[in-house]
């Protein structure tokens, strides 16, 4: 698993990236809400988002909510950085 | 939920340009100030009783509104308060990174801000 371990700073970046994808297209989306180009966009795009935080989640702990480990679990949200902290966002 | 671009005039719809083609003229070019107040020799001088200063002045044609820096303005005639935006289309949509250090991924809203000297945007 270590082997395919991702760059940290890299994976962040990338959903910073694909984050900010889905927020722009769902305003566009809020005014076309027809359009089909923009659906796709938005559609393959949270697809990435969610991925990307899934894969974090694995690697480096749970950047949001969604991505918290299941309650059977210790609850590692503490574990990692906050941040603000070295090592953090 | 109805859809506001279907409420709207014909004009707002077409792209490429929110403005009418011709704007309507209104009804009244300027006010006319009453009598019991002075006639202002120039447009934008004071008069010496304070009364009801129209925004340009009343000589100008009607088909040529002007605002007080003499600017052409093709919006004369258009409710005040009101906003206009033309439709905008999905297309030159930038790639997701560089959309993200643009802070949009649409080419045609990347326009950063240069200060009013020069020119308002980079477009």
């Amino acid at each position: 698993m270590t082997e395919n371990k991702p760059n940290r700073q890299e994976l962040l970046e990338w959903i910073n990236v694909v984050s900010f994808a889905v927020d722009d297209v769902k305003l566009f989306l809020d005014t076309h809400p027809c359009n089909q180009e923009a659906l796709e966009y938005f559609e393959e795009f949270k697809k990435q988002r969610v991925q990307a935080l899934k894969e974090y989640a694995a690697y480096y702990g749970p950047l949001t909510l969604d991505t918290a480990c299941t309650p059977a679990e210790y609850w590692c949200w503490i574990n990692e950085p906050w941040p603000w902290q070295e090592g953090g966002c | 939920m109805p859809n506001y671009r279907y409420h709207t005039p014909d004009y707002m719809h077409r792209s490429g340009c929110g403005r009418p083609a011709s704007a309507p003229q209104p009804s009244a070019p300027c006010s006319q100030p009453s009598a019991s107040c002075s006639q202002p020799s120039m447009p934008c001088s004071q008069p010496a009783v304070p009364c009801a200063q129209p925004a340009a002045p009343c000589a100008r044609p009607a088909d040529m509104p002007v605002c007080c820096d003499g600017k052409y303005d093709e919006l004369s005639g258009m409710p005040l308060a009101m906003a206009y935006v033309p439709w905008q289309e999905w297309q030159n949509i930038y790639e997701a990174e560089k959309g993200f250090h643009c802070g949009t991924i649409f080419e045609e809203l990347n326009m950063p801000f240069n200060g009013i000297r020069m020119g308002g945007c980079c477009k």
